[in-house]
């Protein structure tokens, strides 16, 4: 099973997501701004990165090029949690060297399911 | 597996409830010609995070009214719009109709579905008419598929860009996840591979021809590569009966659009319970007075409570605990010399339970913002009525 470090600054959705993930067996760490989630990375390994984008400090794309600018995360996978529908959150994303999204609202079985396709 | 996520409410609730309180705190500051872009960015985070929450957990009349919050605070943080007094009056009004909306859905009450009309319709105004509903149109183009031929199969071309790799994007995944849906067969084509020398190992260099024997339609195959379309030239063709792998037409795909449109996992998710029932508004009207009283106070039902006051009350029930067994063995063979015991411990028992007794009390207190922060939306409501100016200091 997998470590997963969850960067969200909403304490609902960090519960969510950690308990949802957990459930399937995987090891998770949480963080509530990009800048916590960059220290935390800095000191442990991942195997995957799940980041809301909106967040005081440091927001999510932020986190992502910082992560990707790291050799232990340049090929890690790193997934945005995106409210944005639209094309423009998404081709920053990419920019900042995202895998892939996940846009929310998301359930928990849409959540591992994503999981699922990235780790394989 | 079924998780349920109700469990989640009464933190998004309690969240909330905070987020609300900010962006009043937030709106009265821009008002007051204080505004910097940092404070419209935290209001417009806690709008954003309310709507991610309310769509996540089910309360979809929620997420919806806070989506057009979001798009004016929005564009008042891009500089697409000045912050005026309308406008931040608006949101204020909106900010009141939101915690309204939680509280009802909250305590299972019913909403003023007048009220949020009207606002919602206000808001809408301002945006320009705009409710930016366009995403449902994408869908509709996305659905228009070629389902008219009848292929036994899709044959993908799939060439990763050289740098697709470091997008944390691994080609076996999908290659692995094609294979799930039906009988794949692979052909990788080498022909982009330098000598061995120039290899870069951080590079990709491999293609495939894939030939997938399956029913599944082909969304289901262009949502495998939704995360690299623009990383990877992808072909994805109907495979007729008689087609073989070897002979893949390379062409581009043509609808770019649809590689895009579809894989909106947001529209496909409508599974939620309706607490409320949508716009059918304008009939509620007078019955909105009353329940915006007991609405608008909400006991608290959880306060939030440091950790340091947590620990230091464990650590007072310890030591009362050891008086208390202390007392106890005083008692089980009293004897008149040990009277001065006795008093110690009744001491030690009194200085223990006066001390937790103001530990429990300094849980239960609140900072003095918690009631002097309602004084400057009181003002300004006064304000706004009255058409006077008010200069509201406090000073302690």
């Amino acid at each position: 099973m997998a470590k997963i470090l969850a960067v969200d600054d909403s304490a609902s959705m960090r519960q969510m997501v950690a308990f949802t993930l957990k459930g399937a067996g995987h090891t998770v760490t949480d963080a509530a701004d990009g800048k916590q989630a960059l220290d935390i990375a800095k000191t442990q390994s991942f195997d995957l990165v799940l980041t809301d984008v909106n967040m005081p400090v440091m927001d999510g794309i932020t986190l992502t090029k910082e992560l990707r600018a790291l050799p232990a995360y340049r090929f890690t996978p790193v997934l945005v949690l995106t409210t944005e529908a639209g094309g423009d959150k998404k081709s920053q994303g990419r920019a900042a060297g995202a895998t892939g999204w996940l846009v929310k609202p998301f359930n928990p079985e849409q959540l591992l399911a994503t999981v699922k396709k990235v780790l394989g | 597996m079924s998780i349920d996520i109700s469990q989640f409410h009464d933190v998004f609730f309690e969240e909330s409830f905070e987020g609300l309180d900010a962006m009043e705190s937030g709106l009265l500051n821009l008002e007051d010609g204080a505004a910097d872009v940092e404070e419209i960015n935290t209001i417009f985070r806690a709008a954003h995070s309310i709507k991610g929450g309310a769509g996540t957990f089910g309360f979809m009349n929620v997420s919806e009214f806070t989506h057009k919050l979001e798009t004016l605070l929005d564009e008042m943080r891009n500089g697409e719009r000045d912050v005026t007094k309308e406008s931040t009056n608006l949101l204020l009004v909106a900010v009141d109709v939101l915690r309204e909306m939680l509280t009802a859905v909250q305590q299972k009450t019913d909403t003023d579905d007048g009220r949020i009309k009207d606002i919602s319709d206000q808001l809408i105004a301002i945006l320009g008419g705009d409710d930016s509903e366009g995403d449902a149109e994408d869908l509709e183009t996305a659905s228009v598929d070629d389902s008219n031929a009848k292929p036994v199969g899709w044959l993908i071309g799939f060439r990763p860009h050289l740098h697709m790799l470091q997008t944390g994007n691994d080609p076996v995944r999908m290659i692995r996840e094609l294979d799930s849906l039906g009988d794949l067969t692979v052909l990788v084509e080498d022909s982009r591979l330098p000598p061995f020398s120039d290899i870069e190992p951080e590079d990709s260099y491999l293609g495939w021809q894939l030939e997938l024997r399956s029913d599944v339609p082909k969304q289901d195959v262009v949502e495998i590569f939704e995360w690299v379309d623009e990383d990877c030239d992808l072909t994805i063709e109907p495979l007729l009966a008689s087609a073989v792998v070897a002979e893949a037409p390379a062409e581009e795909v043509e609808e770019p659009v649809i590689v895009e449109a579809i894989v909106e996992p947001e529209v496909d998710e409508p599974s939620i319970d309706d607490e409320f029932v949508g716009e059918e508004a304008e009939k509620v009207a007078t019955k909105a007075d009353a329940k915006q009283k007991t609405a608008s106070s909400p006991a608290a039902a959880s306060i939030r409570v440091s950790t340091d006051k947590i620990d230091s009350l464990i650590n007072m029930v310890g030591e009362l605990v050891i008086t208390q067994s202390m007392l106890s063995q005083v008692g089980d063979n009293f004897t008149p010399e040990m009277l001065p015991q006795l008093i110690d411990g009744l001491a030690q028992l009194e200085r223990n339970t006066r001390e937790m007794q103001e530990g429990v009390m300094r849980i239960r207190m609140l900072p003095i913002s918690f009631a002097f922060n309602r004084f400057p939306r009181l003002v300004h409501d006064l304000t706004n009525k009255t058409g006077k100016k008010v200069d509201l200091k406090t000073n302690w």
